[in-house]
């Protein structure tokens, strides 16, 4: 097998200069690839993980998005419940309400955004709408490692 | 004395092994280094990525770096096994992975930053998408208030709804006497009255068509412009997302107060033994009605400013679970676009071994789908989701494939979504003048933000590109990380000198990405001597794959000559969005030049051939023509891009984990 070591030559990196000068050194974003691409990889999003590994996906993508959401501004609650929504529609889900999943995903995202107390305590009702199961959902991702 | 020198040495031997311990602990530690981030260099492509591209792998998540309309460079994140299939398979082109060992704590360093990256992105430009779309809505009710309504309907605007499609055609008012009702659906809104009471959907109906008629323009705060690349910024629910989320809830709640049931072009069936449900199947499914019946009834009480959405599918999916009960033959709903593009007849002939071999994986990825939905003691709804998307490519392969349907391009939605234009008279009861205002503050932070965000993330060739972003986030990373650790927070030199011990630290080695180290295989080699990294490994691309393959079996000069070029090789067909070329170079490095100076005359050719087909094809020939002389010119120096590339090939074949884990 050979490494890019041996690959490498003199000639090779002036040339390689030229064209990236030249050219485009890197990728042109997924609207100007071909969208016959897509066909071809269905499968990456359906079989290549299970409904589990989704989930699993599912829950990282809430608690990293919580995170950062409310390391920031935090109040609009309403583009919080959207951002979650597109979270969800990527795994397939539209009604991400009754996933117990969400809201344990959120109480993770609270915890690793280092939300303590009173901003906790709100946090959590608010996410929760008031709801007693979804902040117990909320407050066993936040206890959880 | 001696004594007394002999305690000395003793001592003097003590401290510089304690020193030398001290020194050497740090790297021990490292040395115990757990996980891996794997830097990628993707060889040079013709087209998008002529130089290469680079990118960073955690686990089953790649980040990297592309180039976007508007000279614009974004974060990206897509699945890993995706990435290396898009770009392996399709376009052909080698990937070199080089394992860098960290331990856990930089590389959840590493990941949670480039992960915060992508999602502060994704905020920023979901941002300027809300406030373009604001400007569009608009527009259209200025248009409305101007005298310009539709012709059809001078009284009503039209809106676009997300799912309305799988029950409604376009510009159906509010009762259609020819739509078939749905006796599920009927039943449930009989639930909703011994619940909520006989006039519940009325009065929910009645609020939120008051909703839409009080609803108020976005008021785009301009002090918001000022994007930093840490600050995460504020979401906006946007008054275009208010009235696109109130119209789906209107429309739906009519759905259901009608009664209305699946349009038969929104189902999806296949006259197969592998659709039939048993009775053990049939229970899960009557169990799983229920469940998404209680749902719904749930759904309309939602606090959720957008269940309209989910509420059409859930009715959806109720009509068609309703109907497999009924016939014991499974019924889906289609997931695909309305827009969906189509296979070009001419791809299906020149990818039939690729589209049968799809085929076969459609089939098997439904059949495993369905065993796992089955498995479970309640279905939920990421499951059925992906048996429901499962199907619907089954189907959609099957019959394209066998009755000569023409086959749908699946988009990666894996839910139904299908749109209905439909009229609306509910709309925001504002003037021409509110309506001025609030175009010309929408048009204000347009403008502003996207003067920011240009001024942010614009792309340059050597100092803005793939390689030195990931850099720029590494660095980040260690930035924030002495940061935080330290008393005092260093700045300047100072933090500059701090980002490359730690890099040390943590990565074995500094890479500084400017100039030349930006360019991605350049990189590739910096990393690989600067970092700590295993043993590299060579994924090949799938040309390079086969060619070993066949060359084990026969590695004559035949076998060669025949492979060598694009008329006579059994691996490659020519693909129109590849330049015109007869040689392979990218596996041939000594008689580069002399392929080369053929295919420069191929492109010239092409190109002499377009100027006077250019009045035909409107230059299209005389383009691709130009543009294969201009990809041959660097093989004339022994440089290789272009290596042919497909718009169809298996996945599950070419994507096996033998294939995948040994770097075949």
């Amino acid at each position: 097998m050979s490494t890019i070591a041996d690959r490498f030559s003199l000639q090779c990196f002036l040339a390689g200069i030229v064209a990236a000068l030249l050219f485009n050194g890197c990728s042109f974003s997924a609207s100007s690839e071909s969208s016959s691409n897509i066909i071809s990889s269905p499968f990456k999003s359906i079989s290549a993980s299970s409904s589990t590994e989704s989930s699993d996906k599912y829950e990282n993508e809430v608690r990293d998005y919580t995170s950062a959401y409310v390391r920031s501004s935090a109040s609009d609650y309403a583009g919080f419940k959207s951002g979650i929504s597109e979270i969800a529609a990527r795994q397939g889900v539209t009604n991400w309400e009754v996933q117990p999943i969400t809201y344990i995903a959120i109480g993770r995202g609270l915890r690793k955004a280092n939300v303590k107390g009173i901003e906790y305590e709100t946090f959590k009702k608010n996410l929760a709408a008031g709801d007693y199961s979804r902040m117990q959902d909320i407050e066993k991702g936040y206890r959880s490692k | 004395m001696s004594e007394i020198r002999f305690s000395l040495n003793v001592s003097a031997v003590l401290v510089a092994v304690l020193l030398l311990l001290a020194l050497l602990l740090p790297k021990v530690a490292y040395c115990s280094a757990t996980r891996t981030v794997d830097y990628l260099y993707i060889d040079a492509g013709e087209g998008d990525s002529s130089g290469g591209h680079a990118a960073i792998r955690f686990g089953a998540d790649t980040f990297h770096f592309q180039y976007f309309d508007g000279g614009l460079l974004r974060a990206v994140r897509e699945d890993s096994a995706h990435v290396e299939f898009k770009y392996r398979f399709l376009g052909n082109r080698t990937v070199y992975v080089s394992p860098i060992e960290v331990d856990e704590e930089t590389y959840q360093l590493l990941r949670d930053r480039f992960n915060h990256r992508f999602l502060l992105q994704n905020q920023q430009f979901a941002l300027l998408d809300s406030v373009k779309a604001d400007l569009g809505l608009i527009e259209s009710l200025l248009g409305f208030y101007d005298g310009k309504p539709d012709s059809q309907n001078p009284n009503n605007i039209v809106v676009e709804i997300r799912a309305a499609g799988l029950f409604l055609t376009d510009n159906v008012g509010k009762s259609d006497a020819i739509a078939e009702e749905s006796p599920v659906l009927r039943r449930l809104v009989a639930r909703m009255a011994d619940l909520y009471g006989v006039e519940y959907l009325a009065q929910k109906q009645a609020s939120v068509e008051r909703a839409i008629r009080r609803l108020k323009p976005t008021e785009w705060d301009l002090s918001q412009v000022n994007l930093a690349e840490d600050k995460f910024p504020t979401g906006a629910y946007s008054f275009a997302s208010r009235y696109r989320d109130l119209q789906t809830m209107r429309v739906a709640l009519e759905v259901l107060r009608l009664g209305r049931s699946l349009r038969p072009e929104a189902e999806v069936r296949l006259e197969s033994a592998e659709f039939q449900l048993d009775q053990t199947q049939l229970l899960q499914f009557k169990r799983y009605a229920r469940k998404l019946s209680d749902e719904i009834l749930a759904l309309v009480e939602s606090e959720r400013p957008d269940w309209g959405f989910p509420l059409l599918v859930a009715m959806a999916r109720l009509n068609a679970i309703e109907r497999s009960i009924q016939t014991g033959q499974l019924v889906f709903v289609d997931t695909f676009d309305r827009e969906a593009k189509r296979v070009d007849s001419r791809d299906l002939d020149r990818y039939q071994a690729a589209f049968q071999s799809l085929l076969g994986e459609a089939r098997a990825d439904f059949l495993a789908q369905k065993a796992k939905l089955y498995s479970m003691p309640v279905i939920d709804e990421f499951a059925y989701a992906r048996f429901e998307s499962a199907a619907n490519l089954y189907a959609e392969l099957s019959l394209g494939l066998q009755k000569g349907r023409p086959i749908r391009i699946f988009d990666g939605n894996l839910m139904p979504v299908r749109q209905a234009r439909l009229f609306s008279s509910s709309m925001p009861r504002l003037d021409s003048v509110e309506l001025q205002l609030a175009s010309a503050n929408a048009s204000a932070f347009q403008v502003a933000y996207s003067s920011s965000v240009a001024g942010l993330y614009p792309y340059d060739l050597l100092s803005r590109n793939c390689v030195s972003e990931i850099f720029r986030v590494i660095d980040s990373a260690f930035a924030d990380s002495i940061n935080r650790d330290a008393v005092a927070s260093p700045s300047g030199n100072a933090l500059t000198i701090g980002v490359r011990t730690e890099s040390k630290h943590r990565l074995g080695g500094y890479v500084d990405a400017k100039l030349v180290n930006a360019i991605p295989y350049v990189s590739a080699e910096r990393v690989n001597s600067a970092y700590r990294v295993g043993v590299e490994r060579e994924l090949p691309s799938y040309r390079k794959m086969m060619l070993q393959q066949i060359y084990r079996k026969n590695n004559g000069l035949l076998t060669y000559l025949k492979e060598s070029n694009t008329l006579t090789s059994s691996l490659y067909t020519r693909n129109p969005d590849d330049s015109l070329f007869i040689f392979f170079t990218d596996d041939a490095v000594v008689p580069r030049p002399l392929y080369g100076s053929v295919n420069l005359l191929a492109g010239l050719a092409q190109s002499l051939a377009g100027v006077f087909l250019s009045p035909l094809d409107g230059g299209q020939t005389l383009l691709n023509g130009v543009k294969g002389f201009s990809m041959s010119l660097p093989e004339l120096v022994f440089f290789n891009m272009r290596k042919g590339s497909y718009r169809f090939q298996p996945y599950h074949r070419l994507m096996s984990p033998h294939r995948v884990a040994s770097g075949e």
